[in-house]
């Protein structure tokens, strides 16, 4: 589905990636785990378009679209759920919905633009409720569920989520994932980046640990597992092992 | 010819006065009409070099700057013409209205940046031309000021002699000449270098100990005296003034010529007002476009020529003086850092903390960033702030410099209260900090960064800056030297003459940091200086921390990166969620649930 | 004529030329609200749209073809600021570089202008009525040119507002304004809607030209920058960025500087005017509705 190889991002002088290759299966969710700075949501700006990378190729489905404008690669179904909580707060829910949609889908979509929000406050009725309020004053959970619902309203097949559980109430951690478990049965291929590792391994089928830049280890939910129990995660975050 | 050697040429006292002197004969080479426009030169020379000041400087835009020209050239010429004044008091009286003129408009204009400066000033340049209209019993209104004594009417006397056009020249070149090199040892000053600090940003000024304030109010007094004094000769060549000749044009073609010249540097702004001041009368074809030529350059040169005539031919002003060839006899060798030794009025209180925060409070818009915190730095020692985004570090951080108000708490050092009190007061108090991404001066040379560092520890006055006063000198010599120092603890010294903004973003950090060393912390916060380092650049930034406490100078260090931090610190405080959850040792925050939950989402073998 | 009429009189001409003010600080919202930039050639916008129709006028066409030719001429003018003075010049950490730009801009259309049709005071036909013609409304006569002003300015605002909060256009600019790389993950083409803006903008200013010049009676090159600044007055009075501000800024103006003009004096009209913008940017240069912005370290 995504296949990244040797990619290296610079902001002016700073590394933010050092050569990263990553493979994304479809169909699944894949974790990117790693503490703050090390380069997670570069990455997933790099896939989605936002930063174009120095060096390194990005494949989607077998080509390559490193170089792509961000609307390009928005039509061919990638979407980006951005870091902190991004929304258009100055306007109400609905035309955010509105905005999440009009943009990005094709003229015969369209037809139907108001089916699909309401399929939106169907599933998620406390959006609905809130939807001639203005964004910015619903809760965390209620806009994160809103980012990710306009998220999916372009029907993506790949979509990106970076840190969607940061300083969400647990209990809306778990409405969220459950959104996204959701999605997978779907079909929706999900790149999930996260600094909580345990929270990643809940949804996650597959994991990348990334440290400054670099990826320094990888494997399914075994091994991310034991990885925690072992101190090596400790020391991703707390730098030397020995406790 | 290389760059040096060019330089060493334009340097010597010998080129200086051979061009003196060349200048000097004009009036018996040139005709009349050829000597009027080198005055007219002399005259924009000073405009340029004003508005160089202002905006080139210290980055505040003028788009009225006509304004100022006008009140000194009606001062000067009621003064003469009503009065009977000699040029002599003329010209001291305007240039003292006119720095209060400047200083006044210093306050409603120092309030306000960017865009909102532009349109205030271009409002002040409307207003003095409307009073200049509208005033007609002592302006002349519409129809203007005449008879003013002028050399070219032969009605100027000086000291009771009649003056004619060749005197007057001369009094101009003396004027301008004297103008320049109290200009140029003025920006090569600790002031001129604090006013391109003001420019880069007010907040990194703030952050060493300058007042932006008084930077501002510094800057338009200086800068309006300089165009009033333009103002006033150009009031006696002509005989006549007019509310006409004060327009926005006129404002525009000064900026044109800053901005032409290039911004910044000394040789620029005199290139610009020979080319605004020769070509247009030389060449017809030019004169009657001229409007649409000064608009164009003004769309172009921003686009092509971003720093003007001076940077396609390379000309770069120094901002320090480097009077090494003089100065013979060694210096004195200073440590760059006077040991705080404990001595022991110190030593009983040695348990007692420099740095005290109670119950800190900051709410941004309704969001509490922290919640009641509660610090104690003592002396000596190196505290770690970590936690993970968004937790409220920087906030801390830009609480105790200043940076922001704090909602309720108390932050005291040494004794004193210093809570909400102004950045650059906290810093001359001795707390310096760093910031997240490198604030230097970009287009300023590493070694002109580092003596921003010690600008709070400079002594010598305005006046003896802009004469030379030989104890100026020394105290420059002197940083110097310390500035030497530095460099080679930070292994700076091969860049010492690049722009800061050419070096890679490694080593801008060093410097931030050496500059931060400069200034003589009694506290160092730095905040995240770690970010975007290469492992030898760590390396070296460890040696700079370690050397600070070896000084015995306490610092608050933020970073991720906790190899580093574990390296140096002697104590973290965990910050999470605004909320302190962890204070005391890095051993015991690796075990603390808290700490662990904060970073990893759970518990650990919980 | 009653105190009282002459004291409502002045009113009713400030708000007619105080919409027209309100106008212009509506053209300097949309692109701030995009771009953070303001359009410092927006004043010579101004004239050279009224100097076009006139001269399109004189040279025999009607009216109905005059002024959309005016305005498309207009709208390319904003495009071509946008493309070659803003955009290349927004990389740069100061505004230095735009406001010099788009002032060279505008100075270039001002000297263009005196090229063309000369520095002197060229006639502007009454629109629609006749100059003398009269409305009378309680007893007091009003000007109905001016009416007209008056209710075209009011009415271009009404449109503007509905077209930036009910059309999905107007919340793709609001989106662009609040989060340019966000919006652009949401597959707006940032780019061309602040490209988009500037066009928008120049209408604005044409549309402004065409309004005020029959109330002066008169147009010249410069008149365009001092209604500029006016409209800036308007602007910092109501608070930038803000269409409330706008709106109530600029009819506040319009009314102060014509109490002061019928009261006082009337060479202290734009003095005034002036004077507040200075004490406004000094005190509070938010203005009456706009946002305090906090600083970013």
């Amino acid at each position: 589905m995504l296949k990244i190889n040797g990619l290296h991002v610079n902001y002016g002088p700073i590394n933010a990636l050092k050569g990263i290759s990553i493979d994304i299966a479809e169909g699944k969710i894949t974790a990117i785990i790693g503490a703050n700075g090390s380069g997670k949501s570069t990455m997933l700006s790099a896939i989605s378009g936002l930063i174009i990378p120095d060096q390194g190729e990005i494949y989607y489905k077998d080509t390559p679209i490193q170089t792509k404008p961000v609307e390009e690669r928005v039509k061919r179904g990638i979407a980006h759920v951005m870091e902190g909580r991004r929304l258009f707060k100055d306007q109400s829910v609905h035309d955010n919905l509105l905005l999440g949609f009009y943009f990005r889908n094709s003229k015969e979509n369209k037809k139907n633009m108001l089916k699909q929000i309401t399929e939106v406050y169907e599933r998620f009725p406390i959006l609905g409720q809130k939807k001639h309020q203005l964004a910015g004053t619903l809760s965390g959970g209620q806009q994160q569920l809103l980012i990710i619902s306009m998220a999916i309203l372009s029907k993506p097949r790949l979509l990106l989520l970076d840190e969607p559980s940061l300083g969400l109430a647990p209990i809306v951690v778990d409405q969220v994932y459950q959104y996204l478990d959701e999605l997978k049965a779907m079909g929706v291929t999900i790149i999930v980046s996260e600094q909580m590792a345990a929270l990643a391994m809940r949804i996650a089928d597959f994991g990348y640990v990334l440290e400054r830049g670099k990826i320094v280890g990888k494997g399914d939910v075994q091994y991310l597992k034991s990885m925690m129990d072992s101190d090596e995660m400790s020391a991703v975050y707390f730098g030397e092992a020995k406790v | 010819m290389t760059k040096s050697t060019f330089h060493k040429i334009t340097d010597s006292h010998f080129t200086k006065l051979v061009l003196f002197l060349l200048f000097a004969f004009i009036p018996f080479v040139f005709a009349v009409n050829d000597v009027q426009l080198f005055i007219f030169w002399g005259i924009n020379i000073l405009l340029a070099q004003s508005i160089n000041l202002l905006s080139g400087f210290a980055g505040q835009i003028s788009l009225g700057h006509a304004a100022f020209y006008a009140i000194g050239a009606y001062t000067s010429g009621i003064l003469m013409t009503n009065f009977g004044l000699s040029l002599v008091v003329t010209i001291l009286v305007t240039a003292l209205v006119n720095g209060l003129v400047g200083y006044l408009l210093s306050f409603p204009a120092g309030r306000v940046k960017e865009f909102y400066l532009a349109m205030m000033t271009l409002g002040f340049g409307f207003i003095i031309q409307e009073v200049a209209k509208e005033w007609s019993s002592v302006t002349g209104g519409v129809m203007g000021l005449s008879g003013i004594p002028s050399p070219q009417l032969g009605t100027f006397t000086f000291l009771g002699i009649p003056m004619g056009l060749a005197y007057y020249y001369w009094v101009v070149l003396i004027i301008v000449v004297f103008f320049l090199w109290m200009f140029k040892n003025f920006v090569q000053s600790y002031f001129g270098r604090s006013f391109l600090a003001v420019h880069r940003s007010e907040l990194s000024a703030a952050s060493i100990g300058i007042s932006p304030q008084y930077v501002k109010q510094l800057a338009y007094t200086v800068s309006a005296l300089m165009a009033g004094v333009a103002g006033a000769l150009y009031a006696h060549l002509m005989g006549y003034i007019g509310s006409n000749s004060f327009g926005m044009m006129q404002s525009i073609e000064i900026l044109v010529m800053g901005i032409l010249g290039g911004f910044g540097t000394i040789i620029g702004p005199i290139l610009g007002a020979g080319f605004l001041t020769f070509i247009p009368n030389k060449l017809q074809f030019i004169q009657e476009y001229q409007l649409m030529i000064y608009a164009f350059l003004l769309v172009v040169s921003f686009l092509i020529i971003p720093q003007g005539f001076a940077g396609v031919l390379n000309l770069r002003t120094s901002l320090y003086k480097n009077l090494k060839h003089k100065e013979k006899s060694p210096l004195p060798v200073h440590n760059v850092l006077a040991k705080r030794e404990i001595i022991d009025s110190e030593a009983n209180r040695s348990n007692q903390p420099i740095l005290t925060t109670t119950n800190v409070i900051k709410d941004f818009s309704g969001l509490r960033a922290l919640n009641g915190i509660s610090i104690k730095l003592y002396r000596g020692e190196i505290l770690g702030l970590i936690g993970p985004n968004g937790s409220g570090k920087s906030t801390l951080v830009n609480l105790i410099s200043g940076i922001y108000p704090i909602t309720s708490g108390k932050i005291s050092f040494e004794d004193h209260d210093i809570t909400n009190k102004q950045s650059h007061y906290i810093a001359n108090r001795g707390i310096i900090r760093t910031f997240q991404d490198p604030h230097n001066v970009a287009n300023m040379t590493v070694r002109e960064n580092l003596l921003l560092g010690n600008h709070r520890l400079y002594q010598s006055g305005i006046l003896s800056c802009t004469i030379n006063f030989k104890r100026s000198l020394v105290e420059e010599q002197e940083m110097l030297v310390k500035v030497e120092q530095i460099m080679d603890l930070s292994e700076l010294a091969h860049y010492a003459d690049d722009q800061v903004g050419n070096l890679p973003y490694g080593i801008q950090r060093i410097v931030e940091v050496a500059r931060a060393i400069l200034a003589e912390p009694k506290i160092l916060l730095l905040d995240e200086p770690a970010a975007g380092l290469s492992e030898t650049e760590l390396k070296l930034l460890i040696q700079l921390i370690r050397y600070v406490k070896s000084r015995g100078i306490p610092i608050v260090l933020i970073d991720h990166h906790m190899e580093f931090v574990a390296s140096l610190v002697d104590r973290v405080f965990v910050l999470d969620s605004g909320e302190e959850i962890y204070s005391g040792d890095m051993k015991g925050m690796k075990q603390n649930k808290q700490v662990i939950e904060a970073y990893l989402g759970v518990a650990k073998h919980a | 004529m009653s105190s009282l009429e002459f004291a409502l009189e002045l009113i009713f001409t400030g708000l007619c030329v105080g919409a027209v003010y309100s106008l212009i600080a509506h053209g300097f919202n949309i692109t701030f609200w995009t771009t953070k930039v303001v359009n410092f050639g927006h004043g010579p916008f101004i004239m050279f749209c009224s100097m076009l129709v006139l001269s399109f006028l004189l040279n025999g066409l009607p009216w109905i073809v005059s002024i959309p030719l005016g305005f498309f001429i207009i709208i390319l003018l904003g495009f071509i600021l946008e493309r070659f003075s803003i955009r290349p010049l927004l990389k740069y950490p100061t505004s230095m570089g735009w406001i010099v730009s788009t002032l060279g801009v505008g100075l270039f259309l001002q000297a263009l202008a005196s090229k063309i049709w000369g520095a002197q005071a060229l006639a502007f036909p009454p629109f629609i009525f006749k100059a003398t013609d009269y409305v009378s409304i309680f007893g007091i006569q009003l000007s109905a040119q001016y009416l007209l002003v008056l209710v075209m300015a009011l009415v271009i605002m009404l449109i503007m507002e509905v077209i930036i909060n009910k059309t999905i256009w107007g919340k793709a600019m609001k989106a662009v304004a609040h989060d340019p790389n966000f919006a652009r993950v949401m597959g707006i083409k940032s780019k061309m809607v602040m490209t988009l803006s500037f066009m928008i903008s120049a209408l604005l200013a044409g549309v402004a030209g065409i309004l005020i010049a029959p109330i002066y009676g008169t147009i010249t090159p410069e008149f365009g920058m001092n209604i500029m600044v006016l409209g800036f007055v308007a602007s910092v009075l109501g608070g930038i960025g803000s269409s409330k501000g706008a709106l109530f800024g600029g009819l506040m103006l319009g009314v102060i500087e014509k109490l002061v003009g019928g009261y006082i004096s009337t060479s202290a009209e734009h003095g005034v005017a002036f004077l507040i913008l200075i004490i406004i940017l000094a005190l509070k240069p938010d203005g009456i509705f706009g946002v305090k912005v906090v600083q970013k370290v």
